[in-house]
This record gives structure tokens, sequence and C-alpha cells, in this order.
């Protein structure tokens, strides 16, 4: 096999990679800036849900919104109770 | 010399199967983008056929998601009396049967099945078997746990089958997680590719329109008939296309008919989810290409699409063969037309790497869909396209495996971390 590395050669090659850094920019683009990112058809072809986000799931699933460590606090309080109130 | 003219035989018959799938991806996009329909604007075209439907939702370990779809399902705008919802909790070790049992008690028409974990975990089609038992309609549609309907999806969904000719339906996918992250935003070309040119030609050339397993339905008494879905096979979706195709019916694709799911969102997901749908799809090859041949129900035209089809995800092994054969020929024997070679390249990549939804297909369902922009992310399409030898490959010799082994092969669950939510309430207005 011969194989010269004619100039030929060289341009098509350079060729190639431009055509392929032209095809990658507009990508790149709106990746880094995306304008067009969907999704968008539902949504546009009818009203608006009115429930977003299912609060129910976190009510079901037992999950107390008290504060974590109300316990605890109640009885630290109790403890310190003999101490002076700080607030005039 | 005579190896090399072995190999010349060889590449030519690869390049012509290949260019099989071009002039059939070239013709769908043509077809499609010659008389574009318009997408159907909510609410659906009023109907007064209305059959009872059975709604399958599947779920495992779905705690993050079925909240979701089930809050949407009582959102439907069609008649409630008319509507059965099964949820088939299939062994979940999360609150997906909590949260599933919160609505069963709530609504009327909401029914929860569960299995433990010791008698579930055993793929989609036995979980689908299991709720089929309590199916009682006449129209059986399925919904993946991770899935967001339209209101009127029902009303579009089943209005094919007012054609008794129609055994199954399937509705359009579109992407809720697409602007997440690289790989969400290129399931969501794959997904446009496929749903809004793909689809959309074969059924209105009378070709193989294929049942997807999920935003899509079928008649109960056809699968009862046919015996439910087969548990063996990982792609059961479209084991139901062929079974239902060579039992003389047809499916009807309804691209209004339209349903966000949340794409997988990593390369690993990607590569687990495909893998399956690999080798499912090669599984449905060996099992039906020559009942596809020999079948009567089926015209010459829905032969070919359906063989195509079947064997689409062979063709990333089948590039790779022919790169693994055609370099070396080239450089030993037509290394003289280099130049031309590298000047043609890019047109030969893009006309056949295309990972199952070319890039013109894609790039026309795109602009259909009025979205120019995002046919700029077109180009990266050829990472999915390569990444796609690797999968197909390893899913060809872990089904080789499997078989020699006489072993089944496991299904491996797609993940859903549940932030479509987030999509959800980004993109609507004044809430």
């Amino acid at each position: 096999m011969v194989w010269n590395l004619t100039p030929d050669l060289i341009t098509a090659f350079l060729g190639v990679i431009s055509i392929i850094i032209l095809a990658l920019l507009p990508a790149l683009i709106e990746l880094k800036s995306p304008r067009d990112s969907g999704p968008w058809i539902i949504l546009k072809a009818e009203p608006p849900p009115t429930v977003l986000r299912d609060s129910f799931e976190i009510s079901i699933l037992d999950i107390d919104d008290t504060y974590p460590c109300s316990d605890l606090i109640q009885k630290l309080n109790e403890a310190l109770s003999f101490l002076p109130e700080l607030e005039m | 010399m005579m190896l090399t003219e072995i190999l010349e035989v060889i590449f030519a018959l690869l390049t012509l199967l290949m260019s099989a799938y071009l002039v059939r991806h070239y013709l769908f996009t043509l077809i499609v983008l010659q008389k574009p329909k318009k997408v159907e604007q909510y609410p659906a075209v009023a109907s007064t056929y209305h059959p009872t439907v059975s709604i399958l939702i599947p779920a495992l370990d779905e705690e993050r998601v079925i909240g979701r779809i089930l809050k949407r399902i009582t959102e439907l705008s069609y008649p409630k009396d008319k509507l059965q919802v099964i949820v088939i909790d299939d062994g979940s070790l999360d609150a997906t049967g909590e949260i599933a049992r919160y609505y069963s008690e709530r609504y009327n028409y909401v029914t929860l099945v569960q299995r433990s974990w010791r008698e579930g975990r055993h793929g989609k089609a036995s979980a689908l078997n299991f709720g089929m038992k309590q199916a009682k309609c006449e129209i059986v549609l399925c919904f993946d746990a991770d899935y967001y309907p339209q209101k009127d999806i029902v009303e579009k969904l089943v209005r094919a089958f007012e054609d008794p000719k129609v055994g199954a339906v399937q509705g359009r996918v579109v992407v809720l997680n697409e602007p997440k992250n690289l790989v969400t935003r290129i399931v969501a070309l794959e997904r446009i590719g496929g749903y809004r040119i793909d689809q959309e030609a074969r059924d209105r050339l009378g070709l193989i329109t294929q049942y997807g397993g999920t935003v899509g339905g079928f008649r109960r008494d056809i699968i009862e008939s046919l015996g439910g879905f087969d548990e063996s096979m990982l792609a059961e979706d479209t084991d139901l296309t062929l079974r239902v195709y060579l039992a003389g019916y047809k499916v009807k694709y309804e691209v209004d008919a339209q349903c966000y799911e949340e794409a997988v969102d990593s390369w690993k997901s990607y590569w687990r989810q495909r893998k399956r749908w690999s080798m499912g799809h090669m599984q449905c090859a060996f099992k039906y290409s020559l009942k596809i041949l020999r079948s009567k129900n089926l015209k010459l035209g829905e032969k070919i699409d359906g063989l195509l089809m079947l064997n689409v995800y062979f063709m990333p092994i089948v590039i790779l063969i022919a790169w693994i054969i055609g370099i070396p020929l080239f450089l030993l024997k037509y290394y003289r037309w280099f130049p031309v070679f590298w000047s043609a390249a890019l047109l030969f990549m893009y006309s056949s790497f295309g990972n199952f939804a070319p890039f013109y297909e894609v790039a026309a369902g795109a602009y259909l869909d009025g979205r120019s922009r995002a046919c700029w992310l077109t180009p990266l399409l050829i990472i999915t396209s390569l990444y796609s030898v690797l999968i197909c490959t390893k899913a060809l010799l872990d089904l080789l495996v499997s078989k020699l082994r006489k072993r089944t092969y496991p299904w491996e669950k797609t993940e859903h971390k549940g932030d479509g939510n987030y999509y959800i309430m980004r993109n609507v207005p004044n809430q």
C-alpha cells in the first residue's frame, strides 16, 4: 500500500473537520443558552393543571411537618425554666 | 486476493441492508412532510363513542412519581362511570402502595392490586398480566407510573377502536424533563423523530405501527384470546404488536394523544434502558421473523416493514461489522479514493448513523412541531448513535449467553426520580 499525505488529502481532512465544527457549533450554542428546551406541547394545548405538586403524597407518608426536634426542645425548655427571662 | 473479494461481497450486502433502512426513513420523512397533520387542540373532538376503559398503571418502587399520575388520572375528562383504574403495585419496597391506596380509598374507580416483593418484581409483562385479571372493561389502556397524560387522552385513544379492525392503539410520547441535561435533550429528539415522523408515517402507509407498551391500549378480548402478555419477553410491547398483526388486526397511531414521560437522565440509565429494549427487540426478531414471512394476514409491505422494524436493533452491530470489514478493505484496495471518501464521510454519517430515528427524521419532526431551535441539537445524535453500537453489541452477546445457559434475562427497571414536577410547574404561567 502506498499512502502519501498529499495536499489534496490534507485539504479534504481539514474540510471535514471544518464542517463538523460548523455542524456542532449551533448545538453547543443551544446547549449553553437554551431557548427551545421544551416541554410545551401539552401545556399549550390545554388549560394548565390546577394542582401542580401533589401535596397528598407528603401528608399520607406521615411526614410530621412540625419542628423535627420539638420534643427535645420542649424538655430543654422545661429544664431551663428556672433561668430568668432575658426579654424585657 | 480471494479474501478481499469475500470481504467485498459481505460489505456490499451490509451496505444494501443499511440502504434499505436509509430508503425507509427517507420515505417516512417525505410522507409526513408532504401532508403534515396539524396536532389537535384541547379538548378532543366530541365523540359519542365512549366504551368502558380499564387503565393499567404498573408500578415498582415509584413513590416519587405515582402520586403525580394518579392525581392526573382523577382530572381526566372521560366519563368516570366508564373508567376503571388499576394500579399494580408489583412488590414495591417504598411508599408506592400507600400512595396508591390513598387514591383507591377516595375514588371508587381506582383499584389497587398488590403483590409482595416475593411474588412480584418479575418484570412489566408479569405485572400487567396480574393487573389484567382485574380488568373488566372493553378497552384496556396502559400508562407507566412516570407519565403525565393530557386530560382528554382517553377520548383521543379510544376513538380508534370504532374501527373493528383496530386491535391496539398508540399515542405520542413527549419528554417532560427535556431541559434537564444533555441526555434528556437527546432522548427528547429521538422521541420527536420516532413519534412525530416514524410512527405517523407507518400509520399512514398502512405498515406496522408499533404499540409502545405505554400511552396506548388494546381490546381486552383480543389480548385475552392471545393468552395475555408473554412474560419471557423483555419487550412485551413489540411482542404484543406482532401478535396483534399476526392475528389479523391493526395498531392505530394517534399523534394527537400526547403524554409526557420522564426520560432517563444519565448515560448509565440510558444504557440500561436501551439494552433492555435491544434485547427485547432481538428476542422478538428471533421469535417472529419467520412467522411474519409466512403470515397470510399481512400484506407484502407489512411483511417488509415488520422485518425491518424487528431487526432495527441489529443495525448498529451491522454498522460495526461494516466498519471492521470496510476500513481494512478500503486501506488495502481503495486507498486512491481516500479524498473522495473523506469528502463524503459526513453525508454517510448523517444518512446511515440514524440511531433508529435518523437525523433527517428528527429534524423534520422538530420542524413540524415548530421547534426550529431544537433542530440545532440534531448533530449531537451522533453520540447516541455511537453509544448504540456498544449497547446493541452487548445486548446481543448477553442474549446469546442467556440462551446458551438457558436462563431468563432479568428485567432491569428504569429508575424515575420524580423531577418532572419541576418542569410542569416552571412552564405554567400565572399560577
